[in-house]
């Protein structure tokens, strides 16, 4: 496959392959939720997905009216308690009743505790479950990949090849082979009062000598020169990844949360988010992202499950 | 192309200053009173020099220029820079350069001094030397300023320069320096967020606990002149509509002054991402020390050197209307 040019090839290819195998049985945990819902119909209009609904009934349905969203034909589990709207969310997945899993009103950490909990048959080989965030800025006009943002916390070095790895299945699903991987830090001067400088100095020694697989890494790389040609150039950054980075690494949770609603926010971006590390990803936008944004993630899940 | 058009307007000082063609009109009025000059230390630069020249030619300030006369004249030479107008001190080397630049702020010669080309470690440590009394606070930190269009107040981001991974007290000073230049900014009470990734104060994020206690201490006094408020996150901090929908109760929210981040990383990295994907302009600057030290890079475009600058007049002007 070959690199997708934009979110409108992504959907595009999602809804082919949807057409082909059958739409998706999608699960919005928490259901109360007037954007999930509009994304859930035009996404169902769309051939991609059919989806059930997991929350109060009654309450899913005045919202629906008051938004002026058709859901008669969505199917609708009725739970109004938030722990046990998500555990029965996670049930449907185990069970083999539904293929996906997207976060409705509840905090991230409230779904992501059931289904660890709940969840045997979501586990998958992977050790870890990170998240990632999925943009097209403008200023770069092609996809780029920040991770972790949005579930772990404090990273250890040994955790940032799984890290890594999973983004690079992300990047897989965009048609990159081969992807070029960021460790950002605040230079690219490996300083020995600088931990995270150091930490991306042993990540891509550890990633020169195979032991990351699939990606070219190198860090550490401040984000101009990460991004940027001609900032890669000025500062004399040799390399693979210097200036044309598909994913950035972050060192904590903080960083790439702020670095990933900056880029939507005021780089005009769209973008999608997802929990790899379950069998399916959990698709997981950010408050105050778009409907644009639910729709292109539950796209990019859709070309992720098998 | 007139790139500074916006500028010529006559600035209402009254007012706080909403972006950079502000911070520049504000530079120019004051050195309209009094030509504000800059000690610029190991002027051997090429950066330096641009910003410099063109600072002069924009009537932001003048510029005392120390290091080895004929490598500067050279590089000027090359660069097509006319540096004529600039006194010249000589120093030998760095320290030398240095220590030079810090003397001359001591004696009030100077009103700023400006990182050439040496380690801002050296140039630290000869403007607190003792013998020069330039030291005001125990944590030097650093302060980008950025001016985003679509953002309706400038926005004061820090520590992504100095103090890698600030402890809970050099994070107060840092908090502390910020205020002192948004002051300067014309913003009498600034609005700081305490930045994290989420609003609630969860018990497995030890930074946004942190944020947390920072806030009450601010909220009991112990931090003056400020509204300080955390742990926000960046969309909670800086949209007004996010605060609102998700029922945020905070003076601070989607109105944000100041961000503070918990390590050079964090502050670095927005920065960066909000000058690259947000078209930022930004102007850097040191603060702690009695003058405002001021550094450009090569990469930075002109007008982000020239509101650097500019940031650095406005600052000295203000500390030194502070001490009078």
């Amino acid at each position: 496959m070959n690199r997708l040019k934009d979110f409108d090839e992504l959907r595009s290819v999602a809804i082919q392959k949807a057409r082909q195998s059958g739409a998706l049985k999608l699960v919005l945990a928490c259901a109360e939720h007037p954007y999930g819902l509009k994304a859930l119909r035009e996404a169902t209009d769309l051939g991609m997905i059919l989806p059930i609904l997991v929350g109060n009934a009654d309450r899913i349905r005045q919202l629906a009216e008051e938004n002026q969203v058709r859901i008669t034909d969505f199917e609708i589990v009725n739970e109004g308690q938030l722990q046990r709207a998500a555990a029965e969310s996670v049930h449907l997945i185990a069970s083999g009743q539904a293929d996906l899993l997207m976060k409705g009103k509840m905090m991230a950490y409230e779904l992501l505790e059931a289904a660890l909990h709940n969840g045997i048959g979501l586990k998958s080989d992977k050790r870890l479950w990170t998240h990632v965030g999925i943009f097209w800025p403008q200023w770069l006009s092609r996809f780029l990949l920040v991770t972790d943002g949005g579930v772990v916390i404090d990273p250890k070095l040994e955790e940032v090849p799984q890290i890594i790895d999973n983004a690079v299945e992300v990047a897989e699903a965009l048609g990159m082979e081969k992807p070029r991987v960021a460790l950002l830090a605040a230079v690219e001067t490996v300083y020995p009062n600088m931990p995270v400088a150091m930490g991306g100095a042993i990540i891509s020694k550890m990633a020169e000598r195979g032991q990351i697989r699939d990606a070219v890494v190198d860090g550490p790389l401040s984000l101009d020169v990460a991004l940027s040609e001609e900032a890669a150039r000025e500062k004399k950054v040799g390399g693979e990844v210097a200036g044309r980075a598909d994913i950035l690494v972050v060192n904590k949770i903080e960083v790439g949360n702020a670095l990933c609603k900056s880029i939507f926010i005021f780089g005009n971006a769209r973008s999608a988010g997802l929990v790899v590390g379950p069998k399916a990803p959990i698709i997981l936008t950010s408050r105050s992202e778009s409907v644009d944004a639910i729709i292109n993630s539950i796209a990019l899940a859709v070309m992720m499950v098998n | 192309m007139d790139l500074f058009a916006k500028i010529r307007m006559t600035p209402n000082t009254s007012e706080p200053l909403r972006d950079w063609q502000g911070i520049i009109a504000r530079a120019q009025e004051i050195s309209r009173q009094r030509m504000r000059r800059v000690a610029v230390a190991a002027a051997e630069d090429s950066a330096v020099l641009q910003a410099v020249v063109e600072a002069k030619a924009q009537g932001i300030a003048d510029a005392i220029l120390i290091g080895n006369r004929d490598k500067i004249s050279r590089i000027a030479e090359q660069l097509h820079l006319d540096i004529s107008s600039f006194s010249h001190k000589a120093a030998d080397d760095v320290d030398a350069a240095a220590s030079r630049a810090a003397k001359l702020a001591a004696s009030g010669e100077a009103d700023i001094v400006m990182k050439g080309f040496l380690p801002t470690s050296k140039l630290l440590k000869a403007v607190l030397a003792k013998e020069h009394g330039l030291k005001r606070s125990e944590v030097i930190s650093h302060c980008a300023v950025l001016s985003i269009e679509t953002y309706p107040r400038l926005l004061n981001i820090t520590d992504g320069g100095m103090i890698v991974n600030p402890d809970f007290s050099q994070k107060i000073k840092i908090i502390e320096n910020a205020v002192t230049v948004s002051k300067a900014l014309g913003i009498a009470r600034p609005k700081v967020a305490l930045l994290a990734a989420t609003d609630v104060v969860n018990p497995h994020m030890p930074r946004a606990m942190e944020d947390a206690v920072i806030a009450k201490m601010a909220d009991r006094g112990q931090i003056q002149d400020a509204i300080v408020d955390g742990p926000l996150s960046l969309d909670a901090a800086t949209l007004p509509t996010v605060a609102e929908l998700f029922g945020i109760e905070s003076p601070v929210a989607g109105q944000a002054d100041v961000l503070v981040t918990n390590s050079i990383e964090e502050g670095n990295i927005i920065s960066k991402s909000l000058i690259l994907f947000g078209g930022a302009v930004f102007c850097g600057v040191i603060v702690g020390a009695a003058v405002p030290v001021s550094l450009v890079s090569r990469s930075d475009p002109p007008k982000n050197k020239l509101a650097s600058v500019a940031m650095a007049v406005v600052l000295s002007d203000y500390l030194q209307r502070g001490a009078a």
